[in-house]
């Protein structure tokens, strides 16, 4: 416990975490910690300040050496996993969401934790699991209910998760949460109109969350036809996906593979330039570019290729409808000019051929 | 000299537990300049006697040497929360705020120390601040109005005021650099309404209510507030973080019922919360509902001061605006709204010269060039560019063995090392401004970041 002295100062750093003031709360922390590096509440209270000032490298260390200080304190665990989670290293917030379970399986926050560990895992079935117990310990978990909601959609199950949000809005009918969940879910059953609408009550709840924002531009998208087709395909290909297990691997593995497939889109690229005589005017090597065609590969490169370029199409359809512009990211303005630049280019020597003709 | 203080180190060694040695070692060590070792020798010390003013105030001072300015505050004005007739504690704190650019603060402090203890008087130190915030009389308003408050020096504010943090700012609007937009509309949303009551009146306009501050953090709000009430002469109550925090903590005898009255005694008085989403934060998010009794307090005087505001000036700051109860901007209340942007170049120029003053500058610095090259540095990134360009010219300084002046190439560089701090702040801002944008309340920030045109819908 802390030394008395230490007490009022203790109140005033939990206080300004509650307050979400994390720059101040360092800085207190960091002089407490001074007078006590060992003291392990307060390192775990600096790797919360770390990680909420978007700082999650810097707060992994600390955590660790709370936890060396504290190995039986469920809460650093969790936090740990959390910061583990945030730099995208889902192998080892696994591992620490399971420590923090094991210590402390009553909390229904920590089964909701590993639940979400485990769907950024692409588990849908394990974390399934995660959210049920959850919530068999407390029914209204709001993690854990979004954890499920989430967990059937990506097991293709939509239908049953659809109603699961109406309890929370009889009683708080703005509930960001909620319309968040609710718009998810709509945008996996299909219903684009009545996703938007939840996603858009969402978002004014909270402007700054990330998840949502994407959520409404992909229910935007899905306004166009063609779109539609695309995504359900696009979905499809992730399922199957997830059923070889891919995604499951370690992110270095998954980096791995992907680079390795990722060469003979490189063949595929040159052949293409070969054919069309960007090197030289060798023609027979076009006969292997046509060969490349038709294997599975080449069929799944042009359908990837296709699908890049119907996004950025979509997204440059979306820009110029100024109810759609402001929802998207810095990101998918620049794929649309991407795609504005090379239409440019493709018009220039189109019309330098053309004039070529001509004269 | 330090080969002196050896037998005292390994006396220090064999008795770890001498707390009067340790002092002396302490305060000896960085008389030596050896302010690492000091800081250590502190910190192992105060974790023994966490509450030892000696160590303490000697582990301020390393940190201060070695210039890790942020955590030496906090230990002086610690220090100085539980024993505020520590003469030594004041000296240093003046020291610090005079590095922080806060020269009138600094005057005060410097008055304190030798008033408890007049031999601690240092003429460098006299000097810089006489140089740095001379005490100048502030030109009346024009026009009728107000009647303006006796000048500063006829009347000193009580102990009882000082302790609840009543002060008579010495820096107007012309210690504020650029910024004329955001000075423009302080004038007409609040100073105006305070010295044309009757003009208001004739309009029907209210003049009640307060103004709310808000932008990214270390970009001037706290300052011109400062400088707003050296604008109208008005006394000055700043209630910051710590105040806040205490209020919630309830073990404070500086409650808000007191500080309002204080400010309606004082009038005209400028009453300033600072971070006011700490005392205003939406009772949506709280976990705690002991803060709700604080908010609700807060709220109730807020309609009272408006009701008998007469001469009050309610001001706040927040980084966080989007954090605050709607409830706070109903008429009466913060019912005006400005966003503080970060420094335009005049304004960087004028910080610049604020931070380098009393620094040994080459003849060939320019304030006004490392201005133009600096777009989007916020005040606090330039205290970090000072202080970048400093330990570089320190360093050239020992390798050459003679003090060096501060060259403009030194700026220049350290310049490309400083990131704009305010950039996450304005991501956050933008997804307000665009997603949850009620009544057009933060139309300015869009204008600012080309969203939106000024004026247009
Ligand atoms: N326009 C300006 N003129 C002079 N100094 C400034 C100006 N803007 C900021 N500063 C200085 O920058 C530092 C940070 O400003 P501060 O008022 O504390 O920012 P904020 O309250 O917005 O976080 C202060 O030392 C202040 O004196
Ligand atoms: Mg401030």
């Amino acid at each position: 416990m802390l030394p008395d002295a230490l007490a009022p100062e203790t109140r005033r750093i939990e206080l300004l975490l509650n307050l979400q003031h994390y720059a101040e709360a360092e800085q207190l922390i960091r002089i407490a910690l001074a007078q006590q590096p060992t003291h392990a509440v307060m390192l775990g209270w600096l790797g919360v300040c770390l990680l909420n000032q978007h700082r999650p490298a810097e707060a992994i260390p600390i955590l660790q050496r709370a936890i060396g200080h504290a190995p039986l304190n469920p809460q650093l665990h969790g936090w740990l996993a959390e910061s583990y989670s945030a730099a995208k290293d889902f192998f080892a917030a696994e591992a620490a969401s399971r420590e923090a379970l094991r210590l402390a399986p009553e909390q229904a926050d920590f089964h909701g934790l590993a639940g979400m560990v485990l769907l950024r895992k692409h588990r849908p079935k394990q974390a399934l699991r995660a959210a049920r117990t959850g919530l068999c310990l407390d029914p209204a978990h709001k993690q854990c209910l979004t954890v499920q909601a989430r967990a059937l959609a990506d097991l293709g199950q939509t239908n049953v998760s659809a109603p699961l949000f109406a309890p929370v809005l009889v009683d708080d009918p703005l509930d960001a949460f909620a319309h968040a969940n609710q718009g998810f879910n709509y945008l996996d059953a299909g219903n684009f109109r009545a996703a938007q609408l939840h996603l858009h009550t969402a978002l004014q709840q909270q402007p700054d969350n990330a998840q949502i924002r994407a959520g409404l531009v992909e229910a935007l998208k899905n306004s166009f036809w063609y779109y539609r087709l695309l995504w359900q395909g696009g979905r499809w290909v992730t399922r199957l996906v997830r059923r070889t297990g891919f995604f499951a691997l370690e992110a270095d593995t998954r980096k791995i593979i992907a680079y390795v497939l990722q060469i003979p889109l490189l063949f595929f690229v040159w052949g293409w330039a070969f054919a069309h005589g960007f090197f030289s005017n060798i023609g027979y090597l076009s006969i292997g570019f046509r060969l490349l065609l038709l294997t599975p590969l080449g069929v799944i490169i042009i359908l990837t290729l296709a699908g890049a370029l119907l996004q950025s199409i979509t997204l440059t359809l979306l820009r110029c409808n100024p109810q759609a512009r402001p929802y998207l990211s810095s990101k998918e303005i620049l794929a649309s000019n991407c795609f504005l630049a090379g239409l440019g280019v493709l018009a220039v020597s189109a019309s330098a051929r053309f004039a070529g003709l001509l004269f | 000299m330090s080969a002196d203080l050896q037998p005292l180190l390994d006396a220090l060694q064999f008795s770890p537990d001498n707390l009067p040695l340790r002092q002396h070692l302490a305060r000896q060590l960085n008389a030596a300049g050896r302010h690492q070792e000091a800081e250590t020798l502190c910190r192992e010390g105060l974790r023994q006697h966490p509450t030892d003013d000696a160590l303490r105030l000697s582990l301020a001072d390393a940190y201060f040497a070695s210039n890790k300015h942020s955590a030496a505050f906090v230990v002086v004005e610690e220090l100085l929360d539980q024993h505020p007739d520590n003469a030594a504690a004041h000296l240093l704190h003046a020291r610090l705020l005079l590095a922080a650019g806060q020269a009138a603060e600094a005057r005060e402090a410097y008055a304190h120390a030798l008033e408890i203890n007049p031999g601690l008087a240092d003429r460098d130190l006299g000097q810089a601040l006489e140089a740095a915030a001379p005490a100048k009389r502030v030109p009346t308003p024009a026009g009728g109005g107000y009647r303006p408050a006796p000048a500063p020096d006829e009347d000193e504010p009580s102990a009882q005021a000082k302790l609840l943090g009543l002060e008579r700012p010495k820096i107007n609007f012309s210690d504020v650099g650029g910024m004329e937009a955001v000075k423009d509309e302080i004038r007409l949303k609040i100073i105006h309404p305070l010295q044309f009551p009757d003009l208001y009146k004739a309009y029907g306009k209210a003049s009640g209510g307060g103004l709310l501050l808000y932008g990214p953090p270390g970009c001037g709000k706290t300052h011109l507030a400062r400088a707003t009430a050296g604008e109208v002469q008005a006394s000055f109550i700043s209630v910051g973080i710590a105040e806040i925090l205490d209020m919630w903590l309830g073990n404070s005898e500086k409650n808000l019922h007191q500080l309002f009255e204080l400010a309606r005694s004082q009038a005209p008085c400028v009453l300033f919360f600072d971070e006011v989403d700490a005392l205003a934060a939406n009772r949506h998010d709280l976990r705690q509902s002991a803060g709700r009794t604080v908010i609700n307090q807060f709220l109730e005087e807020l309609d009272g001061a408006t009701r008998s505001n007469e001469g009050v000036l309610i001001m706040a700051a927040t980084n966080a605006p989007w954090h605050l109860d709607p409830a706070f901007r109903r008429p009466g209340r913060f019912d005006r709204i400005t966003l503080v942007t970060p420094p335009d170049e005049p304004a960087r120029a004028a910080i610049l010269e604020i931070l380098l003053r009393g620094k040994p500058l080459a003849p060939g610095v320019s304030t006004a060039a490392v201005a133009a090259r600096t777009a989007g540095l916020s005040g606090a990134d330039l205290m970090a560019l000072v202080d970048g360009a400093v330990d570089v010219c320190l360093r050239a300084s020992m390798r050459s063995g003679r003090p060096l002046p501060i060259e403009q190439s030194h700026l220049l560089d350290a310049a490309k090392l400083v990131k704009p701090s305010t950039k996450e702040w304005f991501a956050t801002a933008r997804n307000y401004a665009l997603y949850s944008n009620e009544g057009g309340l933060y139309d300015d920030i869009l204008v600012y970041l080309g969203v939106k045109k000024p004026g247009g819908a």
